[in-house]
């Protein structure tokens, strides 16, 4: 009986060993080693040497970063328990991690390859083209995003995305796209495939935020569309042409119905149209507050209604709207791809249907560049592979130094990787101006440029935009307006220092104005409208020091937003804006 | 054969089956959100899965910022505690000798005994009190799911499955 127990014992200690050994080595496996030792190299380097239980030495040499973590290029050198030099390791290391090709040498001559992104060892195939493919950190996503837009990464940051995960999720973008992309023209696909592939992931929620914000960039990118713009310049004028509006104003966005093979005439058949659809709305009041937003209901309502007019429509109104409020993206880009070429196969003189999709695909085509994670993808690809990109260039107005002069800033942020062999300001007196308007240049390269523009005529309201030509062509800067006048003289923050008046407001036939005057002089009230056109100028001779109270009519004057101002010696001296109802004899 | 037989055996498949459960379950933590390799992987390289596995890992370890530390770090030191404990009362479990004592008692030394080592620094490796934490958790529900499998109606067989005459003696 004591044999059997003795035997059974024996079995069950041989048991426990065994576990206690499984158990030992799992908790264990993470332990690299058993003592270590630090120091600082006469070079300012660092040396940490590492005692593995088994004798064998790892001793790593390197620079560290604020937080003492190995930065940069590392060296570790393999010792086994006789201190021979098993294998040398060339590694970049980056927060304490490696991260990039990890060369190892035996002491035979024969060297192997391995590859880490931030200390994950990665297929070598990935490794390869994206270190083939990326130069620094400087031309990676992350860095062209955060430098590019900083706003929206904050904006990131804000909704619980931070740096470090926006970063991570940047470079796992890269990686995926580097081992897949062979040319920009497969960008798209590829980048719709890496997207698709890292849904129901850890970024699977930045995916759908971005998604999200992507359609509010998009949105914001709309405002300033032409066709907008013009459908509000119009409205409240008593033709309502949008035609005229844009051929005289946005002249640029009929170039760009015109690349749709949308001539002149058959826009015109559409506004035509449109505008009589537009017309059969109720008014709304100018000094609404939900104007805007009122207005581009309509607009898209009745771009959808001319669309959409024939049965045998190739899309189905309800899928553009569904493609705004879902899968924005990509539903645009299939609209591109699939559509456009269609549509330019489609006979020279277009319906006023086919000219509403068009018109509506070059609305929902800012939503392309509402994704500005993609952007910044995209322009990191290009760099690295590179692809010169055309310039990135800003405009600011800086003021007016005459009655006919304007004083611009230009400043040419990025060369887009090529030499930026000119640059200037293109300005003229209609929306979003090119090089082929009047321009002035202003020297080479990137950085701030200052262009005074002269010979100006007084009243008049100027676009302009900066401009930058390099060998992938000419990019332009946002579009600012001005009106030439003096301001100088004039506060800028105190524009009603005059303690002008206007009432009431709105107004429809007869408006009075009040102000004070420091003296008896000659002043001068002029109405402009949102063109820039003086539609008024009344000379005020009888105007006495103190309180001033003028009447005016306005009953040749129609409906609409106007500026009014009072000028004396040259100099403005105040603004007001007014709204003139409809009136009474007026009908739209 | 006697329906105890039957009983035992049972319950010690019971007891091996949780407890590898916990082993693998630790093993997937170490493999899948460490970023440091665990020795182990080394296995993966002998059967040519090597690139598969890194593959693996480069997608899980990308969620592991977002993991409760806990997870990563301290509830592997509850889930080995908790199979050893099992394992040493399964091999030990109705033993006459006095060597089950040595062997039970070497369930809180080994556990604690790795930080307290950590600690004082002779092992390498960082002292945490949430792998103390969730050891002790470990080896309470090691205890617990013992108690539970051995009770004497956690084995009892269903009515509506007959067992053979031939087992019942």
């Amino acid at each position: 009986m004591k044999k059997i127990i003795l035997k059974k014992s024996f079995w069950q200690t041989f048991l426990s060993t065994i576990a206690i050994a499984i158990f030992g080595y799992f908790a264990l496996s993470t332990i690299p080693g058993v003592s270590q030792q630090k120091r600082l190299l006469p070079d300012g380097r660092y040396e940490l040497s590492k005692q593995y239980s088994g004798g064998n030495t790892e001793t790593i040499q390197g620079n560290v970063d604020a937080s003492g973590r190995w930065d940069g290029p590392t060296t570790i050198v393999y010792e086994d328990d006789n201190y021979i030099m098993t294998h040398k390791e060339d590694v970049e290391m980056k927060e304490g991690v490696r991260h990039g090709v990890s060369k190892i040498s035996y002491p035979n001559g024969s060297v192997s390859t391995d590859c880490y992104q931030h200390g994950v060892r990665v297929n070598m195939e990935n490794c390869e083209k994206k270190s083939a493919t990326i130069g620094s950190d400087e031309n990676s996503a992350y860095y062209i995003f955060s430098y590019k837009v900083p706003w929206f990464a904050f904006k990131l940051d804000a909704l619980g995305y931070d740096s470090s995960y926006v970063k991570a999720y940047l470079d796992t973008l890269e990686t995926i796209l580097y081992s897949t992309v062979v040319n920009v023209e497969d960008f798209d696909d590829s980048y719709d495939d890496a997207i698709d592939s890292l849904e129901e992931t850890a970024y699977d929620s930045i995916i759908q935020l971005n998604n999200e914000l992507t359609l509010h960039n998009g949105i914001d990118l709309i405002l300033s569309h032409e066709f907008r713009l013009a459908t509000i310049n119009s409205y409240g004028m008593s033709d309502g042409n949008t035609y005229n509006v844009v051929k005289s104003i946005y002249p640029n966005y009929l170039l760009t119905l015109n690349a749709y093979e949308v001539t002149d005439t058959d826009f015109e058949g559409f506004c035509s149209e449109y505008d009589g659809i537009m017309s059969s709305y109720d008014p709304i009041a100018l000094d609404d507050p939900f104007f805007l937003d009122s207005l581009d209901e309509r607009m898209y309502r009745t771009l959808d209604y001319i669309y959409s007019s024939e049965e045998e429509s190739a899309i189905k109104s309800q899928s553009l709207k569904s493609a705004v409020l879902s899968d924005i993206d990509r539903t645009i880009q299939t609209f591109e791809r699939e559509y456009l070429s269609q549509i330019r196969n489609q006979s020279l003189n277009k319906t006023p249907k086919e000219v509403a999709e068009i018109v509506l695909i070059t609305i929902l085509e800012k939503f392309i560049y509402g994704d500005l994670i993609k952007s910044a993808v995209k322009e990191a690809f290009t760099i690295n592979n590179g692809i010169v990109t055309l310039p990135t260039i800003i405009t600011k107005f800086s003021g007016n130094p005459s009655s006919t002069s304007a004083t611009l800033n230009g400043n040419v942020i990025e060369d887009g990787g090529g030499e930026v062999t000119s640059r200037g300001i293109a300005w003229g007196m209609i929306y979003n101006p090119t090089i082929d308007n009047q321009i002035l240049t202003v020297g080479t390269g990137t950085g701030d440029f200052t262009a005074t523009l002269t010979e100006l005529t007084e009243g008049e309201t100027y676009y302009a935009r900066a401009f930058a030509t390099n060998s992938a062509g000419t990019a332009y800067g946002n579009c600012i307006s001005f009106i030439a006048q003096n301001t100088t003289g004039i506060d800028p923050t105190d524009l009603s220092a005059l303690d002008f008046n206007i009432y009431p407001n709105p107004a429809s036939d007869n408006v009075t104005i009040t102000f004070k005057s420091n003296d008896s002089k000659e002043l001068v009230f002029t109405m402009i409208d949102v063109n820039g056109k003086v539609i008024l100028q009344k000379e005020l001779a009888s105007v006495v020091q103190g309180e001033n109270t003028i009447s005016i009519n306005l009953s040749e004057i129609k409906s609409g937003y106007y500026i009014c101002r009072i000028k004396g010696d040259g100099n403005m001296l105040a603004i007001q804006k007014l709204v003139i109802r409809q009136k009474s004899h007026q009908r739209y | 054969m006697s329906f105890n037989y039957i009983s035992r055996h049972y319950s010690k498949r019971k007891y091996i089956f949780l407890s590898s459960l916990a082993i693998f379950a630790g093993g997937l933590i170490y493999i899948l959100f460490r970023p440091v390799e665990p020795l182990f992987l080394n296995w993966f390289s002998t059967v040519g899965i090597e690139n598969w596995l890194y593959t693996v890992r480069e997608k899980s370890l990308s969620i592991c910022s977002f993991l409760p530390q806990w997870i990563v770090y301290s509830l592997t030191s509850g889930l080995w505690a908790f199979a050893y404990t099992l394992i040493v009362l399964v091999i030990w479990r109705g033993s006459r000798s006095f060597l089950k004592y040595f062997w039970f008692l070497s369930i809180p030394v080994l556990v604690f005994g790795f930080e307290v080592l950590q600690l004082t620094g002779a092992l390498q490796g960082t002292f945490c009190l949430n792998d103390i934490l969730w050891s002790a958790i470990g080896i309470t529900f090691g205890l617990i799911t013992a108690h539970i499998i051995n009770r004497p109606n956690s084995n009892k067989i269903s009515h509506d499955k007959k067992i053979p005459n031939r087992l019942i003696n």
